[in-house]
């Protein structure tokens, strides 16, 4: 029990040093960009009070518009999270099944035009992949999916949530770092004693990698894809309209809106962090002679 | 027989309610919603404060001012209900509307009062020295205003105006939410940035971020009268080809402005009607007249001829424009038609280039000496890149055939605003101007404004400039000042200190259902009392 | 081929030595040779870009010829000012070669060096290096590098730079589980007994073992990740800047006429950026899977 103590302590005090390092950093980055903005040039206090805003969990308002942080920030982290949850998902079940296949030797010949495919689609700019997506779909479908769908009633919802999800899981990359993981890491468990010996008692391949090859890698990349489900994808949202955090940032940077950053920054490292504990405990669960 | 007289009386039944129907069809019926779309989001909501086009359009709905501009130029009280200028001229005195009030905050069935508390305090919040904004130099003609009584303000003037009621234009804001500030920087906690209180027609509802729609519901006890639409919501959208085809996909009902190569799709289709609109605006090459070599007149001259701004404007902007010869707009009354715009001569430019003794080729450059015709063009990273860019490279391209380098710098755009504004380092820019009724080109040539922040950039000097534009500001007669402008459009056509590119017409487009939309060339909502939707198809 | 009695992975199926002609299955002899048709494809014009031996030269403007289609004259057409659409393609690899280049060999070097060295001194160094690279790792990848220009100006090799930087975190870890597997491994100690210099020699051993298996797939798919990330950054108006010439901004312009019809514009650069990748990939797949993959059975 205290050792877990001991852990979860060390925890905290990492991620606030952390915090107060990428402020740090972000608040000096601010200071030296150009252009006459609220809030530039300012010294040490302005930091402390920054941090103690951060701590404290007042986020202050938005130099730029003067709406509260709060209430921008939330709505754009649940738009974002809807649409980099959703793109993992499907990078996921589009990515396991190949990487399971190209694996296998028996599935070589099958898979290789699959993983082939897969890694045609990661390679298409995003963007281009959204407009041709969106092209196609409003001149076959008569829609436009995007995430306004409707001012007079006509349109679907439905495609307006499933194509952004669709081109961010699809696109950029993901499948292909997914695929790639998996096929290396299965390849190795595949190799040790332990499937050998499974094999030799009967058991399909796939039971016996499963607890190892598998969960293990995956749940490594999916926590480490946590700063990607924050940050959102700035372009996807671009193109579909997406009111989310990516674009947030983006436009934050552009108007010289610190404060905005700051905090989309302090929310980015602490689900980092959250997500390094939660990683740590599962793959404990899953493995406890690899933790 | 019967029948017969059945017959005549349904018929005429039937004609009466048809008569009576008919100006209920066709007339203005309230309700509906407008959602239209702009490239960008708006900064803030708040007057004074918020600078750019899409936060004025947002303003325009939600604030009113003393008085305005009606369609036919004609000045209508807004919030003041009738005004005095005093024989002097420096003297101006507006009597306010007692029925106006603020609208209500959330949850409360009425708002305050508006009084003349409101004009005063908006007016010293204005002028305070460390308020963060740009209207200062237009208002500091007013050297002081007096509340007379709760409907009564008078403002003294430093010295006479002409047409001087149609600039007390600026939006009034709500005293009562403004208790214990004198300045507004931007930073504040203040209720009225979450949640803008105006006298105009539309109260604000809701915006939940800044990237996300802003709606705005129709004010009930609106002073001139309820607007006819019920709703209007604004939709920013971060990618400009997507807002065509929300339009034309019925994701919006209205586009503030199309981009010129989207023009002929919305035109070819019937369910949408594009309406031309000017923004009193110019585009233009600007010169940094520090550098020597630009300072020669010559040169400038050159470089006006060497480039072909019609074949620009033609294969850019669908020709959707108008060349000028000087810095105006040609429907405004300060435009010289007897100056006519620098016709495109490769033969004229080279020629000027040999006279100003740029003779020597090196690399395909020309020199004198030690100077080269080679200059830095600095360019704003800006959120409309596809035709600036075309403008900007065929620039290179044109200047490159007589003999001059140009080599661009890309910045982003608050850095290029400091490097042009602040820091003065750049040799050529392109951009435009925009102005509001008034026309003032004074603190773009006059030489008083060189210096930092200011608008002069190029530190062009000219005293007779200078002279004709002190008569201006200070005449009191209008036709006297559309001569002394008319000079001036002859002088500085002369002098180039901008190439004069063109006026561009902007394009509103919309779905045909909403109707009865004129449209204001700079704050483009001024009359959206009298939109309205079209029911039952359309 | 072996050359270092210890030089496998511990495990207990029996291996053969495979010539190199029996190893490659047909998958890699296709892999390799379209990857080293791209790479030929690479040299070639960025040959040709440098000693601007153009047929038609990329940066013209003729206004009077936008928007072409693909004809004999102009075999990828025009573009929105009249420029020939292929010879800006060929020129396109200009920016992409050697800040490409730069970005993988600063990911790769950087990353092998905190690697070995937070494997190796896990305590304290290490933590110390983790927490800068964090730092790195929990700003959004685009916004940090959107922030870098913002504060200097669009230059594609700044932005290769950070690109190669914000790639570090990833290799470190990568690295260091590598390290930290192979240092405990038997062959190790072996080496200590028998007298090799525990510094240099067991160093470059580990180094040079944890290394190759990441380092071809890492450097050929290092080179597509710059070019996706120039080409998102164009879309935001922030990559390479015009009048040169990049396949990302000529991607990104292209889309400002995609709903109009003219699909080509933006299209082509986009197939280009594609089978680029995908050669420079199957290259280094190939390659990995005959130099670095165990056959059993």
């Amino acid at each position: 029990m205290t050792r877990f103590l001991k852990l979860i302590v060390k925890e905290v005090v990492y991620t606030f040093l952390l915090v107060i390092g990428v402020s740090f950093l972000l608040f000096l980055l601010f200071n030296m960009m150009p252009g006459e903005f609220l809030g530039k040039g300012e010294g040490v206090r302005s930091f402390m009070l920054l941090l103690k805003r951060l701590f404290t969990l007042h986020f202050g308002v938005s130099i730029v518009s003067g709406i509260d942080i709060n209430s921008i920030i939330f709505p754009a982290f649940k738009n974002t999270l809807i649409l980099t949850v959703g793109a993992l998902f499907i990078s996921l079940l589009f990515a396991v099944p190949i990487g399971i296949f190209s694996a296998f030797r028996g599935f070589k010949t099958y898979s290789w035009p699959l993983s082939m495919l897969s890694y045609i689609v990661s390679s298409i700019p995003v963007f281009y992949f959204g407009y041709l997506v969106l092209y196609l779909v409003s001149r076959y479908t008569g829609y436009l999916p995007i995430y306004y769908v409707q001012a007079s009633g006509t349109g679907s919802r439905v495609l307006a949530y499933l194509l952004p999800i669709l081109v961010l899981g699809l696109g950029n990359n993901s499948i292909c770092e997914i695929v790639r993981l998996i096929t290396i890491e299965l390849d190795r468990v595949i190799g040790t004693d332990y499937v050998a010996a499974s094999r030799a008692r009967g058991e399909s391949i796939l039971a016996s990698a499963a607890g190892e090859g598998i969960l293990i890698p995956l749940v490594s990349i999916v926590f480490s894809k946590v700063p990607f489900i924050i940050g959102g994808a700035v372009i996807v949202e671009q193109v579909f309209n997406w009111p989310g955090m990516g674009r947030l940032a983006f436009q934050s940077t552009l108007d010289r809106d610190m404060p905005v950053l700051i905090v989309i920054a302090f929310l980015s490292v602490l689900m980092v962090r959250v997500g390094m504990i939660a990683r740590n405990i599962l793959l404990f669960h899953l493995n406890p002679r690899e933790a | 027989m019967k029948q017969f007289k059945r017959t005549v009386f349904f018929s005429a039944v039937f004609i009466l309610i048809a008569l009576c129907a008919a100006p209920i069809l066709f007339s203005q019926e309230p309700g509906g919603t407008l959602v239209y779309g702009e490239y960008g989001a708006p900064t803030r909501l708040v007057p004074i404060l918020a600078n750019d086009s899409i936060s004025i359009r947002l303003i325009e709905l939600i604030y009113g001012s003393l008085v305005y501009y009606d369609p036919d130029g004609e000045i209508k009280g807004d919030l003041a209900k009738s005004w005095d200028i005093a024989k002097d001229l420096k003297t101006v005195t507006f009597y306010l509307r007692d029925d106006v009030r603020w609208h209500p905050m959330p949850g409360e069935s009425d708002g305050e009062l508006f009084t003349a508390d409101d004009v005063v305090k908006t007016y010293k919040i204005m002028m305070h020295p460390n308020t963060i904004t740009s209207l200062q130099s237009r208002y500091n003609f007013i050297a002081s205003v007096k509340k007379i009584d709760d409907y009564t303000v008078m403002f003294k003037l430093k010295k006479p105006v002409l047409n001087v009621l149609g600039r007390f234009s600026f939006k009034i804001l709500p005293a009562y939410l403004l208790r214990g500030v004198s300045y507004l920087r931007g930073d504040e906690d203040l209720s009225i940035y979450k949640h803008p209180i105006g006298t105009g027609p539309y109260m604000f509802v809701s915006q939940k971020g800044p990237s996300s729609e802003i709606v705005l519901k129709a004010y009930d006890a609106y002073h001139l009268g309820r607007p006819f639409i019920d709703t209007i919501i604004m939709r920013p959208f971060a990618d400009q080809n997507i807002i065509t085809q929300t339009l034309l996909y019925g994701g919006i009902d209205m586009e503030i402005r199309v981009p010129p190569r989207d023009i002929a799709e919305i035109q070819g289709d019937s369910r949408f009607e594009l309406n031309p609109y000017s923004t009193l605006s110019f585009s233009f090459f600007g010169y940094n007249l520090r550098n020597p070599v630009l300072a020669i007149k010559e040169v400038r001259q050159a470089i006006s001829y060497a480039i072909n701004r019609q074949e620009m404007l033609d294969s850019f902007f669908e020709g959707k424009g108008q060349l000028i010869s000087g810095p105006f707009a040609p429907g405004s009354w300060a435009y010289n038609l007897d100056v006519k715009p620098i016709v495109y001569s490769v033969d004229k430019a080279n020629s000027l280039l040999d006279r100003a003794g740029f003779t020597e080729w090196t690399k395909g450059i020309r020199k004198r000496g030690s100077y080269e015709l080679r200059f830095e063009m600095v360019v704003p990273i800006s959120k409309e890149n596809e035709t600036t860019k075309r403008v900007i490279l065929a620039f290179q391209n044109y200047l490159q055939k007589v003999g001059i380098q140009v080599d661009i710098k890309w910045l982003e755009w608050k850095a290029w605003t400091e490097a042009v504004f602040i820091d003065h380092k750049f040799d050529i820019i392109y951009a435009d101007w925009i102005f509001d009724d008034s026309f003032d080109i004074s603190s773009l040539f006059h030489s008083r404004e060189i210096g930092i922040g200011k608008n002069n950039f190029g530190a062009y000097r000219n005293p007779e400039v200078d002279a004709l534009l002190d008569e201006a500001n200070t005449t009191l007669d209008m036709e006297k000042k559309r001569t002394i402008y008319r000079q001036l459009h002859a002088i500085l056509a002369e002098d180039v200190p901008y190439t004069y590119l063109w006026t561009l017409t902007n394009y509103a487009a919309y779905n045909r259902k909403v109707r009865r939309v004129e449209i204001h060339p700079t704050r483009f909502f001024t009359y959206v009392r009298e939109w309205y939707i079209q029911r039952g198809g359309g | 081929m072996k050359r270092f009695y210890y030089e496998e992975e511990p495990v207990d199926i029996e291996e053969f030595y495979v010539p190199i002609y029996r190893r490659a299955s047909v998958r890699d002899v296709v892999s390799i040779g379209f990857g080293l048709f791209v790479v030929a494809y690479l040299f070639i014009f960025y040959f040709i870009s440098i000693t601007n031996t153009f047929i038609q030269n990329p940066m013209d403007v003729h206004v009077d010829q936008m928007f072409q289609r693909p004809s004999f004259e102009h075999l990828f057409g025009t573009d929105f000012l009249g420029r020939d659409i292929f010879s800006r393609i060929v020129k396109g690899t200009e920016a992409f070669f050697v800040p490409g280049l730069l970005s993988i060999v600063i990911s790769t070097s950087f990353g092998l060096l905190f690697g070995v060295v937070t494997g190796f001194y896990p305590k304290i160094l290490s933590s110390i290096i983790f927490y800068f690279l964090n730092i790195i790792d929990s700003i959004p990848r685009l916004i940090l590098i959107l922030i870098i220009i913002v504060l200097f100006r669009p230059s594609i090799y700044l932005v290769m730079v950070f690109v190669g930087i914000t790639s570090i975190p990833k290799m470190t870890a990568y690295i260091r589980s590598k390290v930290e597997i192979l240092k405990n491994q038997r062959f190790i100690e072996a080496g200590k007994a028998l007298g090799l210099s525990p510094g240099s020699i067991v160093f470059k051993h580990i180094v040079w073992l944890s290394a190759k298996s990441v380092l071809i797939i890492h450097a050929t798919l290092g080179m597509g990740e710059a070019v996706l990330i120039e080409t998102s950054l164009s879309y935001l108006g922030f990559g390479v800047q015009e009048p040169d010439p990049s396949w990302g901004n000529m991607v990104a312009m292209g889309i400002d006429f995609f709903f109009q019809g003219r699909l080509w514009l933006s299209t082509i650069p986009a197939v280009v950026i594609l089978t680029t990748i995908m050669g420079l990939y199957l290259l280094g797949d190939g390659l990995n899977s005959i130099y670095n993959e165990k056959v059993s059975r």
